[in-house]
């Protein structure tokens, strides 16, 4: 299989929700990793619909701040996954949640930015796959601990799933 | 007049992940759990050597270290490139054909620090994320005891899953050992067997060993070019052991190289 990368200023836009700074350093962003969301995304939905035998009206994405995906490649996806299935006409939106990184040892909290100062490219492509991994490279700017926990804004979550009877 | 809205669901969320996992499961046979009651009983050393000897014997086989706190798979198999993204997913690196998935592969030997939940949801997104081939076997190396990593991974492969318990002669460890027996029991997840790693003599361990609960799978002696000079071994050398030989008398004897069984 042929890889593909699609990067920031070729055929994707700046992603608004992330700061200027970011979107400076973030120059790897994939369509691939949004692509491989988006079939799961449509994957649990059609599974819903197969269980509970309701059609799905609408649904809303919550794409967390840390996971650093590209909302615009997100949407490409689904448009491009939707029409094919029992999904075709169901409306969606798509959310960013902030995320807040906490410290487990004194218990600041970060904001995204600050969570991610410093990193280099190769740890911000790690994080946005493995949030979590956040407390290997880096620590609170506190108290210098690495029992760093995310609050929040870590993944992908589908929610607000509005179904009718078929 | 439109069908009336009878259903809403805003008070939970879908988690996309589950479907993804779901199917990738079902692109593979069975899968391996191999756990211990304590550490350092050479359940890494069993689960990348398994891998390693199931690869060679023309089974497809995958290995996933969810050892999080001290991953070392990469290490034994002299293992360091980065999975690649593709379209299904992050394609895992191989050695003698040999998949595998590690949190090392990112981290690089930096520590981990993770509480419960974390650790859920990295073990979801891993399973989630990674393309591993169609597989014959996935071997799963887990931490010492029955933590969230045995029972998340469990909760996913219960249906082709069983476990494979590592331990050493020490009564400390056979005790272990039998106490991660009993929960597993508890819990409903098959064990395949115990492994007797580092056995020196027969002594009197073989009695505790058979009342721990579960079958004998058979033992392993001590192999001094293991315990010391691991450093120096690549994995051509480790297939050279005394070692892997009398883990592969086990698979053999167990059944897990027979032909036609696992096999797609």
């Amino acid at each position: 299989m042929t890889r593909v990368r699609v990067y920031r200023g070729d055929q994707l836009s700046l992603d608004p929700f992330l700061g200027e700074e970011i979107n400076k350093r973030i120059n790897w962003i994939s369509l691939l990793h949004e692509y491989t969301i988006a079939v799961g995304i449509i994957e649990a939905l059609k599974k819903y619909t197969a269980q509970s035998g309701f059609k799905v009206r609408s649904f809303k994405i919550v794409v967390g701040e840390l996971s650093m995906l590209n909302i615009d490649a997100i949407r490409m996806s689904l448009d491009m996954l939707m029409p094919n299935t029992d999904l075709n006409d169901a409306h969606y939106y798509i959310e960013r949640e902030e995320a807040r990184v906490g410290c487990g040892t004194c218990g600041a909290v970060m904001a995204f930015n600050e969570a991610v100062k410093e990193l280099g490219e190769d740890v911000l492509e790690t994080i946005h796959f493995l949030p979590e991994m956040l407390a290997s490279f880096t620590s609170c700017r506190g108290c210098g601990s690495s029992d760093l926990r995310v609050l929040s804004g870590r993944g992908v979550k589908v929610v607000n799933v509005i179904a009718e009877a078929k | 007049m439109s069908m009336s809205l009878q259903k809403q669901n805003n008070s939970q969320f879908l988690d996309y992940r589950d479907s993804l996992i779901a199917k990738r499961l079902d692109e593979i046979n069975r899968v391996i759990l191999v756990g211990s009651g304590k550490g350092g009983v050479g359940k890494s050393l069993v689960s990348s050597t398994m891998g390693l000897l199931l690869s060679r014997s023309s089974f497809r086989t995958g290995l996933l270290d969810l050892d999080l706190h001290g991953p070392s798979s990469c290490h034994i198999l002299k293992l360091n490139a980065k999975p690649a993204e593709e379209m299904d997913g992050l394609v895992p690196p191989s050695v003698f054909g040999l998949e595998v998935m590690s949190v090392d592969l990112f981290a690089q030997g930096r520590p981990l620090p993770l509480t419960g939940m974390a650790k859920q949801e990295i073990i979801r997104e891993v399973l989630a994320l990674t393309a591993f081939k169609r597989l014959d076997y996935l071997i799963v190396d887990l931490p010492p005891g029955t933590g969230d990593e045995l029972l998340t991974i469990a909760k996913y492969t219960m249906t082709k899953a069983g476990v494979i318990i590592v331990t050493t002669p020490s009564k400390l460890s056979l005790a272990s050992a039998k106490r991660v027996s009993q929960i597993l029991g508890q819990l409903k997840i098959p064990i395949i067997g115990f492994i007797v790693n580092m056995v020196i003599g027969m002594e009197d361990w073989g009695e505790a060993a058979r009342g721990a609960g579960a079958p004998l799978l058979g033992w392993i002696k001590f192999d001094p070019e293991i315990a010391y000079r691991l450093e120096d071994l690549g994995p051509q050398d480790i297939l050279g052991t005394q070692f892997a030989a009398n883990l592969k008398q086990i698979l053999h004897e167990s059944g897990f190289l027979s032909e036609n069984v696992f096999k797609w």
